[in-house]
């Protein structure tokens, strides 16, 4: 790549900000040129890094999208929305006509009856699990590229992380439900630090097998369908299970 | 037809519209197109505490004020009086956001205003000192909400009753030095605005808050009203009434009588100030009410110093105890309201016997200021004629727009 700063845009679709908002807690050693939240000189104009946050829910932000990738090298989706869809894509579990029922005129609605991630739409070379994601894990990304290094993101289960810090196991002593053994790790195990389960806003990891650890929580009386409707349900093999 | 689209430098996704006749503008107002997220929908039939996991995903920027709001009104409906240890935790966990947010705002988003450069990197570049200073700052009010949330955006460790668990004293006592210095800055950076120049330009506001406490109010307190009035937070639906423009996917508030208010820093400074410590009521006094939007970096930073001093106050005298109150479970209706950053955050649930939610209603305080900064544009156009375009996506910014929080209720959308 030469000497020239790679160029970076940061873009959002359907979203709360939060994961943009983690790009204010990182070292950029890469000339953001679009940033609608960070500046007011944004060009939309071909970079080499597209990092994406929100989920494509209106026929606009699938066109975003559509530009976005023709624009960019790379593009890198961040946070459970792009990933999985977003809390907001439990509504592709439910009658769409019962979800719009909640206004008066559903028919003045111009939103999609799904909330889908990312990679469902345009083709997307990294995926940064989380919600929202985790500042250490967006900056050894950074730096794997800034050294032309493949970026590695952890995609094994939170378990190996949680033993690591020494957290006793929730599951093991209080009988909780944790989703530590199918969920990514990244987030430090927050919730096993505080006492309580991996609610699993992190997503399925690589090879979860999510099918075994239902037919294993329903044996030991603790399964119900709320456990899995998070911000990542729509990922594939939860959206599987709670179909 | 012209826009400025997006609006930069706010969260979420707006627009301004500028209506020409002829090269010259006639009209100009707000659209927002963030798309809808269904949350009204998607909570019913959740149990109390996984609610208290989704909503912040609301917003990225004021999770802990959702968590806040909601817990408030299931705390109310199942009758259920929190220790002062717990309440003191959660007062200090929101100085962490006010901290937070603010400092986001002022440094990273408003402060380029001022210098008339497009974004804080470009005024890092001539004055390094402040984005150091930001940063600094958002630190500590980050450290803070790790300390009792577990983590800053989205905190993990709320639920009804109280905490899954509680601080450690090593923990705080880092947390408590990361404020100390934090305060030395915010206390320089209060002075530094109090000197700014700002546009010539006044409004004449109703502004809304909590208010009538013996403290400056996060939790506390009824509605009060800039003209005297003073309301129970149930009963605001009683005065308050969202309606919905065609040009906005976000619903617009105003009271039952037609008046357009204010919420948020500047709403809360007016309404409070005697309630703050002697020496940063002092410098302040003289300036208010503010009635000038460029100015709300004032509120801010006005804010920000008090958060940090509360918060340390609220640490220091921290003993421990236990983490939560126990409960058993009761059907009912109850409304939390709380100042988030940027203003009242209404909730209503009702919830049944089995602790699930039946009904969700949510009024961010965007969409309470939506009709005010509209007016805001409006009344530039009046003042500062067709210079008004320079400065129409910084009228909109001086009130701090979360537009995602403001999309999500809408009861009427756009019309096509």
């Amino acid at each position: 790549m030469g000497d020239r700063k790679l160029s970076v845009g940061i873009f959002k679709l359907s979203s709360c900000d939060g994961c943009q908002a983690v790009f204010f807690e990182v070292d950029m050693p890469f000339e953001v040129v679009y940033w609608q939240l960070g500046k007011s000189d944004s060009v939309f104009e071909d970079v080499d890094i597209a990092f994406v946050e929100g989920s494509v829910s209106t026929e606009e932000e699938r066109e975003k999208l559509y530009e976005i990738r023709e624009k960019s090298k790379l593009l890198v989706a961040i946070g459970a929305c792009a990933v999985s869809g977003g809390i907001q894509a439990l509504r592709n579990f439910g009658d769409f006509e019962n979800v719009l029922r909640v206004y008066p005129e559903p028919n003045w609605l111009k939103v999609s009856e799904k909330s889908l991630p990312i990679k469902e739409v345009v083709k997307v070379d990294y995926e940064i699990p989380g919600c929202p994601i985790n500042a250490q894990v967006l900056q050894d990304f950074i730096n794997a590229i800034k050294h032309s290094r493949r970026p590695a993101v952890p995609n094994y289960p939170l378990c190996m992380q949680c033993k690591r810090l020494g957290y006793a196991c929730v599951t093991d002593l209080k009988g909780l439900v944790c989703l530590g053994p199918i969920t990514n790790a990244g987030c430090g195990a927050l919730c096993p630090s505080v006492g309580r389960g991996c609610y699993g806003c992190f997503g399925p990891c690589e090879g979860a097998n999510v099918k075994a650890f239902v037919s294993w929580l329903k044996g030991q009386g603790l399964y119900s369908r709320e456990i899995f409707e998070n911000e990542n349900a729509y990922a594939e093999p939860i959206r599987e299970v709670i179909q | 037809m012209k826009e400025i689209n997006p609006i930069s430098r706010v969260e979420g996704l707006g627009k301004i519209v500028v209506k020409e006749t002829e090269g010259r503008i006639e009209d100009l107002w707000l659209e927002i197109y963030e798309a809808p997220r269904f949350f009204e929908w998607l909570l019913k039939g959740k149990g109390m505490d996984q609610v208290l996991d989704i909503v912040p995903r609301i917003c990225g920027l004021c999770p802990v004020a959702y968590q806040m709001s909601a817990v408030e009104a299931f705390e109310k409906i199942l009758n259920l009086q929190v220790p002062e240890h717990i309440r003191n935790l959660r007062r200090a966990l929101y100085c962490g956001e006010w901290i937070s947010s603010h400092s986001a705002h002022m440094f990273l988003l408003h402060l380029p205003d001022y210098f008339n450069l497009p974004s804080a990197l470009a005024l890092a570049k001539e004055r390094q000192d402040f984005l150091n200073m930001g940063l600094r700052i958002k630190e500590a009010g980050n450290r803070i909400i790790e300390l009792i949330g577990g983590r800053h955006i989205h905190p993990i460790n709320i639920r009804v009753g109280g905490f899954y668990s509680l601080p450690s004293w090593k923990k705080l006592e880092d947390v408590l030095k990361l404020i100390e210095e934090a305060t030395v800055l915010a206390e320089e950076f209060l002075d530094f605005t109090l000197h700014l120049d700002f546009p010539d330009f006044e409004r004449d506001y109703l502004f809304v808050s909590l208010g009538g406490w013996e403290d400056y109010p996060i939790t506390e307190g009824k509605i009060v009203l800039s003209d005297g009035s003073q309301i129970e937070k149930e009963n605001y639906e009683e005065y308050f009434e969202e309606f919905q423009k065609p040009t906005s996917t976000a619903m617009y508030s105003k009271l039952k009588d037609g008046r357009h208010y204010l919420v948020g820093a500047v709403a809360r400074l007016n309404n409070n100030y005697r309630t703050l410590p002697k020496d940063i009521r002092e410098k302040v006094e003289g300036i208010l009410p503010i009635k000038n939007p460029f100015k709300s970096i004032i509120a801010r930073a006005v804010e920000t110093l008090y958060a940090l001093r509360e918060a340390k106050r609220l640490l220091e005298k921290y003993e421990g105890g236990e983490p939560y109150v126990d409960y058993e479970l009761k059907e009912g209706e109850g409304v939390g309201i709380t100042e988030a950053p940027r203003g009242i955050l209404f909730h209503r649930y009702r919830i049944n016997r089995e602790g699930k939610v039946e009904l969700a209603k949510i009024v961010p305080p965007t969409s309470q200021n939506q009709f005010a900064m509209e007016e805001d544009l409006k009344a530039g156009l009046k003042v500062f004629n067709q210079e008004v375009l320079a400065l129409a996506e910084k009228i909109i910014r001086n009130h701090d727009p979360c537009i995602s929080c403001a999309s999500h209720f809408l009861k009427l959308v756009r019309v096509p």
